[in-house]
């Protein structure tokens, strides 16, 4: 233990933040999906704060009977953040069987995608949340949940072909309004956002609109690309034709129809996961796309609601999980981080300090069959400036 | 789509593309000397640098022989692209430093030191790895003439002086080494080293960070420039030792804008320029020698006078780093390009952004003006000043705009509201002057025209938008062109419709303390006029890298270190429309209106609109 850290604390010298802590995660046989995704999240402030807070308040160590995968990752959290030394390595050793336990899927020693897993940990985590904010009022009125898994949005699903792009980490499927707006924990108010699923029946010409929850965005790629396109295409209008009719409720009967979906409200923390394992017909499985795939430092949201929430927020990257290997069912994961303007290269227990100019080596390959198999897949930006608060709305007003 | 990408990659590529003057066609392509690995794992963007060497530079640039115009007009300022980008400049003072070229009187080997007609020869300069090549521009050879490699680092950049005597060729490195040498020299020897080279911060003297931009000073034949990854531009004389010794105060505020002149007159550099705290991704000198812009990793775009070394005015992207910039011929505009995806032209006159070109779906690494594009005569007699300019993107394409000013000037404001639409840069009426071009509109854009739109139009009539309008409610302050001369340091009185950010930057503080660079906060994306291009295609099958316009082509290169000359139209066989002798352009007269230069973006949400 320790070796690599003083190494790194060596490097870092005088730069090294005060308090903070660099540590490895120990890899109990192909959890590096967990690791990768744990880092990320760690130097997610304003998640690690509440993560934390949430921790102070709970029995140390929580009950068997008792344990959630939210308390298992408060424990995991507070156990870094209070280590006297600054760096080492940790083993998740509780979390990881927790996890375990919780999901199946996590389960095998098969390698497991670092999507999935985020996906499910802020689902578990929301819902733990919720949980217990509702065991000590249950007068209150329920609410419908339907979180906790993939709910693959099967409306979105069959209406839209290619705008597969929201894998649902919907908590709720609000209809549209205040209700959805009010975040029910801290989970969601740090992740979540809301789209807006527009679809215009182009025979009686009504709007139906339905808003959407989400907790991370995926989206579809292209060769020699930016995030920024990704996004762009996110919110492309489709047309509904065919065999993919719309239908609509005032003519009663399949019509063809737009739609387009776009951000509502911009979440405080964008996930975004790049849709790099495509499932390929001829092939019968899963392929790795090794798409170069641009993802800029700072980022502000193209296919936004104007005068919706944070329609022009400005956003920062500060973590990102990288696949590595050239398949989709084998590889390793590894994760950038950027703490206190320095970057990080997180890859199980190793923990090195890179420069911010290398992470353009994580964009991707312009060929298909490349030496540089290390490509961006999951992008975790932070909200650095809300709203384009500063400009007036409605400029032309004025003359 | 994943199975054929290795095809696919090769397979949308083209091989020419057409604009309203006619047919570009690739001619050549230049590229690394078959017996150099390539090297993948080492990329470093290819850049181009387009050299005309006199055989005697002795006469003064300023009298070139007249039938050459489309090569030597840019030293006339009317007009000038990215080779006025610091890569050329005046040579109006003739200094001494000559004798520095120690092979000049060698006997000159191959064909390649024997002048054209007019006695000058063309080169192309361009980047690869660890070497910088010399290859020759009319010669149908893929593999350079020379090849110069450097040990210790790759090189970055580089510039040419034309007409400038002695050491006329710049390169700078990764390490932050920079080299001045005499092109001629190179190509006369054949060893793979640079022979008779100056080096300047050895060891990293002054700056031990890549040097991503090398420019001469206009002006001076003796002066240049490097600009560096920690924000810092350096001033040489060419003819001085590199010294190592400096003599630099230390930077207070990282984030502020110095100058600081060397104490010692013995020291070269003799002035270092503290940019901000972070990269300088490109420098640009303005064609009349007046300005000088940076771009760089905190997105900005920085204008300063260069005599009097002072920050004018500049702007930020809408988000992310700016990779590139170039002046206008007549040094009013500067084009950016960035990790935002778009072109921004910035007008010094307005100290505001203009407009934006959007079409890059990745990164635009690459961007200029054509200098050799002449204006199509104008069908109604007003005199719209119209640029032509092309950017190069991480996309793999090539997009060529067309921009008028006076479209902007000729609406004026109030008109520009109407009822209709709630965005101003939308709102204006639809004119019968002005058509909906679609038949320009590549159809790979259709995908990309989203999100700049207003999502709610309250009248629900398809097209309602009229998407070739002029822009509305943009009102420069005059609209007679202004010489290089105009207001500057002064704020113009633009703002009505443009309140924040774009208008005087300098000066502004940002009161939300992102940068506290004192230059504007970025700009809200419904207040920029967008700006749709004429043409955009896939040229190479990597990522583009630069662009230079010259007089019988267009360069490209890519970060795989092509580099590709695009013939431009020669005659009335490849254009439709017939082209005026030299490639001059004519306007596309199957059109029964004339060519809207400025069309604003035809956004497919015009048809659907929801309510």
């Amino acid at each position: 233990m320790g070796g690599s850290g003083s190494k790194l604390e060596k490097a870092l010298g005088e730069a090294f933040p005060e308090g903070e802590h660099y540590f490895g995660l120990e890899n109990f046989g192909n959890t590096c999906y967990c690791n990768s995704v744990l880092q990320a999240l760690y130097f997610c402030a304003p998640f690690r704060e509440k993560l934390l807070k949430y921790a102070a308040k709970i029995p140390k160590p929580v009950p068997e009977p008792d344990e959630t995968l939210l308390s298992s990752l408060a424990d995991l959290f507070s156990q870094i953040s209070t280590q006297k030394k600054k760096t080492g390595v940790i083993a998740p050793k509780r979390f990881v069987q927790r996890l375990k336990k919780q999901n199946e899927l996590f389960r095998s020693y098969m390698h497991q995608d670092a999507h999935e897993f985020l996906n499910f940990l802020l689902n578990e985590l929301a819902e733990n949340l919720e949980k217990e904010e509702k065991a000590p009022r249950e007068s209150e009125a329920p609410t419908p949940s339907t979180s906790g898994g993939h709910g693959e949005g099967e409306e979105f699903g069959k209406a839209n072909g290619h705008v597969n792009g929201l894998e649902n980490g919907v908590a709720e499927g609000t209809k549209s309004g205040a209700q959805g707006r009010q975040a029910k924990t801290w989970v969601h108010e740090i992740f979540q956002g809301l789209v807006t699923n527009e679809t215009r029946c182009l025979c009686c010409e009504t709007l139906t609109s339905r808003d959407e929850t989400f907790f991370d965005l995926s989206l579809d790629i292209e060769q020699n690309s930016s995030i920024t396109s990704c996004l762009r295409n996110f919110s492309s209008t489709e047309t509904l034709n065919a065999e993919n009719k719309f239908f609509c409720d005032k003519c009663c009967s399949l019509q063809e129809a737009q739609k387009r979906m776009k951000i509502k409200a911009a979440p405080q923390i964008l996930a975004l996961h790049l849709k790099r394992f495509k499932y390929i017909e001829q092939l019968g499985r899963h392929k790795k796309l090794m798409y170069r795939v641009v993802f800029p430092l700072e980022l502000r949201l193209c296919n936004t609601v104007e005068g919706g929430d944070g329609a022009e927020a400005e956003y920062s990257l500060f973590g990102v999980v990288v696949h590595v290997g050239s398949g989709p069912n084998h590889g390793h994961y590894v994760s950038l981080v950027k703490s206190h303007s320095h970057w990080l290269f997180f890859d199980d227990e190793s923990v090195e300090p890179i420069d911010e100019s290398m992470v353009q080596s994580f964009f991707g390959s312009t060929q298909e069959y490349s030496n540089n198999t290390d490509h961006g897949y999951i992008l975790f930006y932070e909200m650095t400036r809300p709203e384009s608060s500063t400009l007036p709305r409605r400029s032309s007003e004025q003359s | 789509m994943a199975s054929n990408q290795q095809q696919g990659t090769q397979a949308g590529v083209r091989t020419h593309f057409k604009t309203p003057e006619g047919r570009f066609k690739v001619g050549r392509e230049k590229s690394h000397p078959s017996g150099v690995m390539h090297h993948s794992h080492n990329r470093t963007p290819t850049k181009i640098t387009y050299v005309i060497l006199k055989e005697q530079p002795r006469t003064p640039a300023g009298t070139p022989n007249p039938s050459k115009s489309s090569t030597v007009s840019r030293f006339l300022g009317s007009n000038g692209t990215k080779q006025s980008n610091g890569r050329f400049g005046h040579s109006r003072t003739s200094s001494s430093g000559g004798e520095k070229t120690p092979r000049r009187g060698a006997p000159e080997i191959l064909d390649v030191a024997l002048p054209d007609e007019g006695g000058e020869k063309t080169y192309v300069v361009y980047n690869i790895a660890d070497g910088v090549f010399v290859a020759d521009y009319k010669s149908l050879e893929k593999e350079p003439v020379k090849g110069i490699f450097f040990n210790n680092a790759p090189p970055l950049c580089h510039a040419f002086r034309e007409g400038g005597t002695g050491h006329d060729l710049l390169i700078g490195l990764a390490s932050g080494d920079v080299y001045a040498c005499s092109l001629r020299a190179q190509v006369a020897d054949s060893g793979r080293k640079l022979t008779g080279s100056s080096h300047f911060n050895k060891e990293g003297a002054v700056s031990s960070t890549r040097c991503y931009g090398v420019a001469w000073v206009p002006g001076r034949d003796d002066h240049f420039v490097s600009a560096h990854a920690d924000g810092n531009i350096f001033l040489y004389d060419k003819n001085k030792e590199g010294s190592s010794d400096v003599t630099f105060p230390p930077i207070r505020d990282t984030a502020a804008f110095s100058v600081a002149h060397a104490r010692s007159s013995k020291s070269n550099p003799i002035a270092r320029w503290h940019i901000s705290g972070s990269a300088i991704n490109d420098v640009a000198f303005s064609p009349d020698g007046n300005y000088l812009a940076t771009v760089g990793r905190d997105g900005c775009l920085r204008i300063f006078d260069w005599q009097r070394e002072a920050l004018l005015c500049g702007c930020k992207s809408y988000y992310g780093s700016l990779l590139c910039c170039a002046w206008s011929g007549d040094s009013k505009y500067v084009l950016t390009g960035g990790e935002d995806d778009l072109v921004s032209l910035f007008s010094l006159e307005q100290q505001a952004v203009v407009a934006w070109g959007e079409g890059h779906t990745s990164y635009v690494s690459g961007v200029a003006f054509d200098s050799h594009w002449s204006q199509p005569p104008s069908e109604e007699g007003h005199e719209a000043v119209t640029y032509r300019f092309g950017s190069v993107g991480q996309d793999t394409q090539l997009l060529l705009w067309d921009f008028a000013m006076e479209e902007f000037a000729s609406v004026p404001r109030g008109i520009a509201t109407t009822p209709l639409a709630n965005s101003q840069t939308l709102s204006h009426p639809p004119t019968p002057t002005a058509p909906i071009h679609t038949a320009n509109k590549p159809p790979n854009l259709a995908a990309l025209n989203t999100g700049f739109q207003p999502d709610v139009n309250k009248h629900p009539t398809p097209r309602s938008e009229g998407p070739a309008t002029p822009l509305g409610g943009y009102t420069p302050q005059g609209n007679t062109p202004h010489g290089a001369n105009a207001q500057l340091g002064a704020s113009t009185p633009l703002g009505v419709n443009t309140p924040h950010g774009v208008t005087s930057p300098y000066g502004v503080n940002s009161s939300h303390g992102v940068n506290g660079h004192g230059l504007a906060p970025p700009v809200s994306r419904k207040e920029v006029p967008k700006l749709a291009p004429i043409m955009a295609h896939k040229v190479h099958a990597e990522p583009l890298s630069d662009i230079v316009f010259v007089g019988d082509a267009l360069l490209t290169s890519c970060h795989e270190g092509v580099v590709k000359i695009w013939q431009r139209p020669s005659g009335a066989a490849d254009s439709e429309a017939g082209a005026a002798p030299g490639g001059a352009a004519t306007p596309s007269s199957t059109d029964s209106t004339p060519v809207a230069p400025v069309r604003l973006r035809e956004s497919e949400e015009s048809t659907m609109s929801f309510g």
